[in-house]
């Protein structure tokens, strides 16, 4: 369902529309990106729980969207925790015992996670909770829902390696109108993440707070510091939630059949205040014995009881092992006490575009992971989803993603407004040429340049690409003549002699190219001191710079190099640099190798050597980009982030 | 899920079968990392045993491209069926890693 949403055309939001503010709420009857219009939301602001649940309303049906409430979105724990529940839902895959994730997107710098929309039966219930206050189900009616919840589970620890939920409760059961129960809420899943294949790391709090029944007020467990539902919790995750195993969603599953069976919870708690409802929760769980079921429901066969009294045991180590040996035991007890033979619930095979769609939100929750993990990003997420969504943009391109990255940078327009950011017009029509899609460049550049004609440099390069690509030679040229002669115009102009076919004029401009170079090189050389600090962009340079000058420029005097400091990119300070003159003559040097150039010998054997030396085309490209992938690759709060930042990104420090 | 690698004029094939999902996803990554530390820089992946691959398969593959790609080598995949076929569709992969329809003329594309 969601595949298809992901595909429906994008439409601005709507007129005065801003990044969420803190305790922003999409009301009922908004239209989110204008694809989702909101039919209810759940949780928010004022109530307890820091999650919000929006149910909402497409072309293509009803779907769930969670995300968390702009309050919170500081919290980087917390956004940690969302993070590695969504990741966690996307490498479950598809069950039919298990909600469905379709998939994650951002929207205006909030992560919304999109699930499986579950009805309402005709009474109103959705969940095993609301079943129960609602009427008493029949044992095999509930024995039914238990084994499919084994179901579930057995499916989710395969696919996760050591997840365990932490939060089976009957809230968290839904139900199908047609009985299928769904497994929902992995908030505070904990697991083995392994850290190549998946999302954000885990890293969990363990301090207990929160809970109770529904009902209560109490009732939703309080992420970010809970780990847990104290009427459900078993006696060991009390004491160190970080380190249950499976045997305690055993544990809580025990709880959560007992209360269906028996019609009333494991343990009534009295309490006034949340605190004291905890310590008396642990201490029931730890040390008073169950009341068996007979003793409420007296149709409970023997062995049912046997079953879930061994999930309740209060030392792990004699619960059942896992979720397979019991739902072995549970399904024997349907067959021998009621005769009835278990067929588990199926669901239609996952279509290749769901897998893309999962695949596709790995990729996102990474590079949300790393954006948010960088404080001077995120202090401008919230004012700023504009940049916020560049920069998402700029991850996705220096890691080789460039669906995301295009996605990202249509978004960035649409979030903002084109006429008031010239970045995202200068990188999204250049993604645009590039892509062959000349008639939205060309609808693009015209409506930015309709509102600032005279800001045509801002967006040069794109613009003379599409020039280019309409095989408009002169309008691109003339453009280009207008402009003083630059390291960005020549390279430019290469690109438009290329496509035209002026091959000589290319020749012209890289000799004249590799000349400056070379000259510059001359000047600098013959200004440094011994002692002095050299920067250089990688260790081996002064060696390949030494072997191109011995051939370019032998009256050069290279032993200077033997009595200087050598620094090397990062590190290099404010000092002569060789990095860009060397990235830069690869270039000349790559070209006139070219034999198409008409270079003569050996003039050509020459160039096409230092083009080698050099490492041409990988220097150049290392040195545009080299800035930016630091970003992205280093420590996140690396104080020399937010310069690069600012200078990849001007638009960030834009009000 | 099982994976098996041989060498080839040059060329590491790997052939996978079962399916390549979240839970066999660790062993392929295992996989795979041996044949980038034994030092291939050429490696067709021969898919014709997959019948099914999640987002974790995907994942793994991504990977060893990456890796390949860093150290300039090239990843080639045969034999996809139809679903792992538009999998690779829709997520565009099929732009960066080359598909042919059978083994041989995978081998051929990644050695040249």
């Amino acid at each position: 369902m969601y595949d298809n949403l992901s595909n429906l055309p994008t439409v601005p939001v709507a007129e005065g529309a801003e990044a969420p503010a803190d305790e922003f709420v999409w009301p009922v009857g908004a239209v989110i990106e204008g694809r989702y219009r909101v039919e209810e939301v759940l949780g928010g602001p004022g109530h307890s729980g820091m999650g919000i649940v929006y149910i909402l309303n497409s072309r293509d049906g009803r779907v769930a969207a969670k995300t968390f409430q702009q309050q919170f979105a500081m919290d980087h724990q917390l956004i940690q925790r969302f993070l590695r529940e969504a990741a966690t839902w996307m490498l479950i895959g598809f069950h039919p015992n298990i909600v469905r994730a379709y998939g994650i997107d951002i929207i205006e710098v909030v992560p919304y996670l999109f699930m499986e929309y579950v009805e309402r039966d005709p009474s109103g219930a959705v969940s095993l909770a609301d079943r129960l206050a609602r009427r008493k189900l029949a044992i095999p009616e509930i024995l039914d829902l238990a084994i499919q919840c084994c179901d579930g589970m057995v499916h989710a620890e395969s696919a996760v390696p050591d997840l365990v939920h932490r939060d089976l409760k009957p809230e968290n059961l839904l139900i199908a109108p047609d009985g299928a129960l769904k497994i929902t809420d992995f908030g505070l899943v904990r697991c083995r993440m392994n850290q190549r294949t998946s999302g954000p790391p885990d890293d969990d709090a363990s301090q207990p707070t929160g809970d109770g029944s529904g009902s209560d007020g109490l009732g939703l467990t309080q992420s970010g510091s809970a780990i847990g539902t104290p009427a459900y919790m078993a006696p060991e995750q009390f004491v160190d939630a970080e380190n249950v195993t499976r045997l305690a969603d055993i544990y809580a599953f025990g709880c959560c059949f007992y209360e269906a069976i028996a019609g009333r919870r494991l343990f009534t708690i009295r309490s006034s205040t949340p605190m004291e409802h905890i310590t008396r929760a642990r201490e029931m769980h730890r040390t008073h014995a169950p009341v068996p079921l007979e003793a409420h429901r007296p149709d409970c066969p023997a062995s049912l009881d046997e079953v879930i009294m061994t999930c309740l045991e209060k030392d792990p180590a004699n619960r059942w092992a896992d979720f397979a040996d019991l739902r072995e035991r549970l399904k024997r007890v349907l067959k021998d006490e009621f005769g009835i033979a278990y067929t588990p619930r199926s669901m239609p095979p996952p279509a290749p575009r769901d897998v893309a769609n999962q695949m596709r939100s790995l990729t996102l929750l990474d590079g949300y992971n790393r954006a948010v993990g960088m404080r001077h990003l995120r202090a401008h997420r919230n004012r700023n989803p504009y940049a916020f969504h560049l920069a998402l943009a700029s991850y996705f391109r220096t890691h080789g993603e460039p669906e995301e990255e295009l996605r990202q940078l249509r978004k960035a327009a649409r979030v903002r407004g084109r006429e008031r950011g010239y970045e995202v017009v200068r990188r999204l029509a250049d993604r645009l040429v590039e892509d062959g899609e000349l008639d939205e460049a060309g609808a693009l550049m015209d409506e930015f340049l309709a509102r600032r004609p005279d800001d045509v440099d801002f967006i040069l390069e794109p613009y003379v690409a599409w020039l280019i690509a309409r095989r408009e030679w002169d309008r691109a040229e003339r453009l280009l003549a207008d402009h003083t002669p630059s390291l960005r115009v020549e390279q430019m102009q290469v690109q438009l002699y290329r496509a035209s076919g002026r091959l000589d004029r290319i020749a012209d401009l890289r000799r004249r190219r590799a000349h400056t170079v070379i000259d510059n090189l001359r000047r600098t050389i013959a200004a440094i001191a011994p002692g002095d600090q050299i920067g250089w962009d990688q260790p081996g340079d002064p060696d390949l710079l030494k072997q191109i000058l011995a051939d370019a420029a032998p009256d050069i005097d290279l032993a200077v190099f033997d009595r200087v400091e050598h620094i090397y990119w990062p590190d290099m300070a404010a000092c002569p640099d060789f990095s860009a003159d060397m990235a830069w003559l690869s270039v000349a040097a790559g070209d006139l190798a070219d034999p198409a150039l008409g270079a003569p010998e050996p003039e050509r054997a020459r160039y096409a050597r230092w083009a080698r030396i050099l490492g041409h085309p990988r220097r150049i490209e290392r040195y545009v980009d080299r800035d930016e992938l630091r970003l992205w690759t280093g420590e996140p709060d690396n104080p020399a982030a937010a310069p690069v930042l600012l200078s990849a990104y001007p638009s960030l420090s834009e009000p | 899920m099982q994976i098996a690698s041989t060498e080839v004029n040059g060329v590491t094939l790997i052939r996978v079968e079962g399916r390549m999902d979240a839970p066999a996803a660790p062993e392929a990554e295992d996989a795979f990392r041996e044949v980038i530390d034994a030092g291939a820089t050429r490696v067709v992946i021969d898919l014709s045993g997959v019948e099914y691959i999640s987002s974790g398969g995907l994942r793994v593959i991504i990977m060893l491209m990456k890796s390949l790609e860093k150290a300039r080598g090239r990843l080639v995949i045969c034999n996809p069926s139809p679903f792992v076929s538009e999998v690779f569709e829709i997520t565009h992969l099929s732009r960066r890693i080359p598909i042919y329809p059978n083994q041989e003329e995978a081998l051929t594309a990644a050695a040249t």
